[in-house]
Parts: structure tokens; C-alpha cells; sequence
């Protein structure tokens, strides 16, 4: 097995306290952050 | 709708909504089809909650240049408050100068773009207009106080120098970036578009279309293009058509640096005068669909927070479990004694595995052809998946399967699933497992990691 490391621009979500939907959303909102919808748009 | 002229009616008016989610549209009014989804997407729910949706309409003297389109931009406030409130909106502030500037233009304090983002593309023929973008922007930040700002991709330029200057001030508003917008003839939607007559809107087609084509150009070629010749093709385009060219730039689509092949997550990007108005556009090139881990301590939800995630960004969610049950099925299938592995490595030659998403709440697993998505969850596929994951030369042919799936991209992975062993080339993620699981406990934390963007074939967006 390879050891894991955290990717150099691995972003941390701390979720402490967030519901699941929560964090869906912010980790759509870091998806995004990066990947704009004209690159890859949302599912219709 | 409420319509609020001054920041003694904002003030009001957020006392009124207070406690609940506050979404933020700025314009400068003139609103088109593009704002309208803007505010449409602002008032989408969240977590269950229906946001309140503020637009403020305020054509900003800061950021238009000697000589530029101040004085003539389009102001009509009384459409702009019928557009706004039919798409949705609770409330239109529209400002005097006095208000966002209240010593004068003049005596504001200003931000500062930092230059390697006003370098190129608009920031080069339109200096100190970034910065005033990103000065009123804050100024209408600090008086509105939105839980979330929401802005056209079109302006890309603007896009990526306002999510920039909000993280170095700190300024705790999550950005949401929408696509653009387009009239049915393919011109992206601007306030700027009034000011052509018929025959002009024809040659500015030719902007649209000329990127559009630059776009197929780097599609056809998976290993990467030049930027000279895609940048030279819409050039000769744009001229032809009459049309003057400003410029024509490919840059990497985060830093904004130019180019000189396409690579990663880039942008075309192009401005031209056509008639008496100055018009942009851009189409993104992708070099392969996103690629994104998530890691975490065990128990904290990884799977069902990752599958969710998947299915909401059209991405496929690496389901090594479905992949160990769906060779156990094969190896039954084909009749072979799942205990030896010498009856099962000559069944995985050739193995071709596929997972892929569709609308509904199950992934499809194919297996050489056939469809396996309800045959793996069988008792009988259960009761023997470990005896087939045991075997090494099962789990060399599914790392494999899952490089070739890298390969293609567009997934999410768990990050204990992913590493050099399984793409190499890519950066691997995630925590050592003995830290995740000493963190288990006292923390759930999910690590989205890199989106990692190879030399695959570009897959791109407009």
C-alpha cells in the first residue's frame, strides 16, 4: 500500500456541527471554486 | 419587490428579513436574461431554506475609463425593477453616488487588484477599472452583508479578481459563479448589446462563433494545442468579419498567466469593438473532466457525502465496492471457483469494468458488456466478495480499471482509494490512515483535494 499524503492544494472542509446536506454544498461551493460551469456544467 | 433608494431604506429593510439567508446580485443595471439567472439561481433553496435575493443596481464611475461608456450606459430603472421582479428578486437597492461614495469618488478608500490579475486580457486596455470594480464591490459588501454573492462567469476576469480580493481581505462571502448566458443567435447576454443597430449584431456573431470553432479546434486535438494558432484562427476571423480586435488571449483560467499551449483548466478569451460598443467573450478549454478526492476519518459519512456529491455534479463516484462485487459476479458468471485464484486471473484479462451516472439515485455497473447494477447486490454476490477481493491479481486488474477510469476522468473518489498506487502521475491525497483514524473521533473532517487535470483529451465548455 502507498502511503497517502495530502495533495500540496488539498483543501480542508472542517465539518464539525454541519448536516450532510451542508456539507454537499460547501464541498460543491470548493468544486466550484475551481471548476466552472461552462468547463463542466451542472447535470440538467 | 421593494425598491430601496437609500442605505436608511437598506438598513430597514434588512431588519425586516433579518435571521434568515441573505443572497446578493450587484449590477449595474440595464438587466438582461444573464441577471435574470442570476437571481434565479440566488433564490434557489438552501438546506431547505428559500434565501432572500437583494439586487443592487448602481452604475459605478469607478470603473469605467476616460472616453468609456459612462455617461450613455443604459439606466432605466423601472424595467430593470420588472425584470428583476419577475425573476425572482425581494428587494432593489439602487443607490445615489452620495450613498456608495459619500465624501465623493474621489475621497473613497480604494482597493487594489494585485497586477498579476489586471495584467492581461481587460485589465490591459482598461486600467484602474478592476480596481474599481473590486472598490464598489466591497463598499456594497460591507453596507448589503449577503451570506452569499452571486456573479455572471462572463466576466471571468472579474469573476476570479473579486473571489481574490474577498479571500485577502477575508471577507467571509462564499462566491458562486454561474455560466453564461446566451440570446438564441449564440452572442452572450450584455447591457452592452443595446447599443447595436441590426447589421452590427450580425458581424458580432462572428466573436461567438469564431471561439466556438477555436474550441472544436482544441478538442480535435487531445494532446494539447498551440496558442499561437488558436489565438491566430479567431483573430483572422474576428477581422474578417470587421469586427477590431482588442485581444485575443489564452490563460490559465485561475491565475490568469498566458499561455503558450493549452493545459489544465484555460481560458480563450477575446474583446473587439464592434460599431460604438466594446464586447467580450471567452469559452473555457478543459484538458479532462475533474477528478476529485475526498478523504476524511473513517465514520464520517465519506461514502454517502461522496455518492451525494457525485450525483450532483454529473460526476461518476468510484465505487471500488460495486467493482469487487461486480468481478465476483463475473468469476460466478463464467463458473469458476472463486476460492482459486488461478480460475479467476485468466477471467480478468481484458476486463473492462464501467461505472456511470445517470439521473437516478444508482449508479449503472457494466461488466464486459452487461449490465450488473442489481445482479451484485445478490446474496450469493455477497456472500463471496471477500473471497475474490483476496486475490492479488483481482485487485491488480481493478487498480488497473480504475487508471483507465483516471484516465477518462470525471469522477470523485474516496481518498483511501486513490493514491500513486492507482494514478500515477497525480498528486496523491488524502491523510496516513493511522491519522484519520486517530482524528476519528474528535473531528469529521472531509478533504476535497486536488482536481487533478491531466494531458487527456480536453473536454471543454462555453
Amino acid at each position: 500500500m502507498a502511503p497517502l499524503l495530502q495533495a500540496d492544494d488539498a483543501v480542508e472542509l472542517v465539518t464539525d456541527g454541519m448536516d450532510i446536506e451542508a456539507v454537499i454544498e460547501a464541498l460543491v461551493d470548493l468544486f466550484r471554486q475551481r471548476v466552472p460551469e461552462e468547463a463542466w456544467p451542472d447535470p440538467v | 419587490m421593494q425598491t430601496l433608494g437609500n442605505v436608511q431604506e437598506l438598513e430597514q429593510w434588512r431588519r425586516q428579513v433579518a435571521g434568515g439567508p441573505l443572497h446578493f446580485v450587484p449590477t449595474m443595471g440595464g438587466l438582461h436574461q444573464g441577471h435574470q439567472q442570476l437571481l434565479r439561481r440566488a433564490a434557489q433553496p438552501r438546506g431547505g431554506i428559500r434565501p432572500r435575493v437583494l439586487l443592487s443596481v448602481f452604475v459605478n464611475p469607478l470603473q469605467f475609463g476616460a472616453g468609456e461608456d459612462f455617461e450613455r450606459y443604459p439606466r432605466d430603472l423601472q424595467r430593470d425593477g420588472e425584470l428583476a421582479a419577475a425573476a425572482g428578486a425581494d428587494a432593489l437597492f439602487a443607490p445615489g453616488l452620495e450613498a456608495i461614495y459619500p465624501h465623493g469618488q474621489q475621497e473613497i478608500t480604494r482597493i487594489q487588484v494585485p497586477a498579476s490579475l489586471q495584467r492581461e486580457l481587460c485589465g490591459r486596455s482598461r486600467p484602474g477599472h478592476f480596481d474599481g470594480v473590486a472598490t464598489v464591490v466591497c463598499r456594497l459588501l460591507a453596507l448589503v452583508r449577503p451570506d452569499r454573492l452571486l456573479l455572471g462567469e462572463k466576466d471571468w476576469q472579474q469573476l476570479v479578481i473579486l473571489r481574490r480580493v474577498l479571500a485577502d481581505l477575508g471577507l467571509p462571502v462564499p462566491v458562486q459563479g454561474c455560466a453564461t448566458v446566451r440570446d438564441p443567435d449564440g452572442l452572450p447576454c450584455s447591457s452592452r448589446n443595446c447599443y447595436l443597430n441590426a447589421a452590427e449584431r450580425q458581424r458580432a456573431l462572428a466573436l461567438p462563433e469564431a471561439l466556438a470553432q477555436a474550441r472544436g479546434q482544441a478538442l480535435s486535438q487531445p494532446g494539447g494545442v498551440d496558442a499561437a494558432s488558436l489565438i491566430d484562427g479567431v483573430r483572422e476571423r474576428l477581422l474578417a468579419a470587421g469586427l477590431v480586435v482588442d485581444y485575443v488571449q489564452l490563460v490559465r483560467a485561475h491565475s490568469l498567466e498566458p499561455l503558450s499551449r493549452c493545459e489544465g483548466l484555460s481560458l480563450l478569451a477575446a474583446a473587439v469593438r464592434c460599431g460604438s460598443s466594446r464586447l467580450i467573450d471567452h469559452v473555457v478549454l478543459m484538458s479532462r473532466p475533474p477528478i476529485v478526492a475526498i478523504d476524511g476519518p473513517a465514520g464520517a459519512g465519506k461514502s454517502t457525502v461522496s455518492r451525494a456529491f457525485a450525483r450532483r455534479l454529473g460526476l461518476v463516484y468510484l465505487d471500488t465496492g460495486a467493482m469487487y462485487r461486480a468481478v465476483t459476479w463475473w468469476v460466478r458468471h463464467q463458473g469458476a471457483d472463486p476460492a482459486e485464484a488461478s480460475a479467476v486471473e485468466p477471467l480478468l484479462q481484458e476486463l473492462d469494468l464501467r461505472l456511470s451516472s445517470d439521473e437516478g439515485e444508482v449508479q449503472r455497473v457494466e461488466i464486459n458488456g452487461q449490465d450488473v447494477t442489481e445482479a451484485i447486490r445478490s446474496p450469493e454476490v455477497t456472500a463471496l466478495v471477500s473471497v475474490v477481493a483476496a486475490h492479488g491479481c483481482v485487485r491488480e486488474a481493478l487498480t488497473r480499471q480504475q487508471q483507465a477510469m483516471g484516465a477518462r476522468g470525471g469522477l470523485v473518489a474516496e481518498g483511501r482509494d486513490i493514491g500513486t498506487a492507482v494514478f500515477p502521475g497525480s498528486q496523491p491525497t488524502g491523510l496516513p490512515g493511522a491519522a484519520a483514524a486517530r482524528a476519528g473521533g474528535q473531528h469529521r473532517r472531509t478533504r476535497p483535494s486536488r482536481f487533478h487535470q491531466g494531458r487527456g483529451p480536453p473536454a471543454a465548455g462555453r
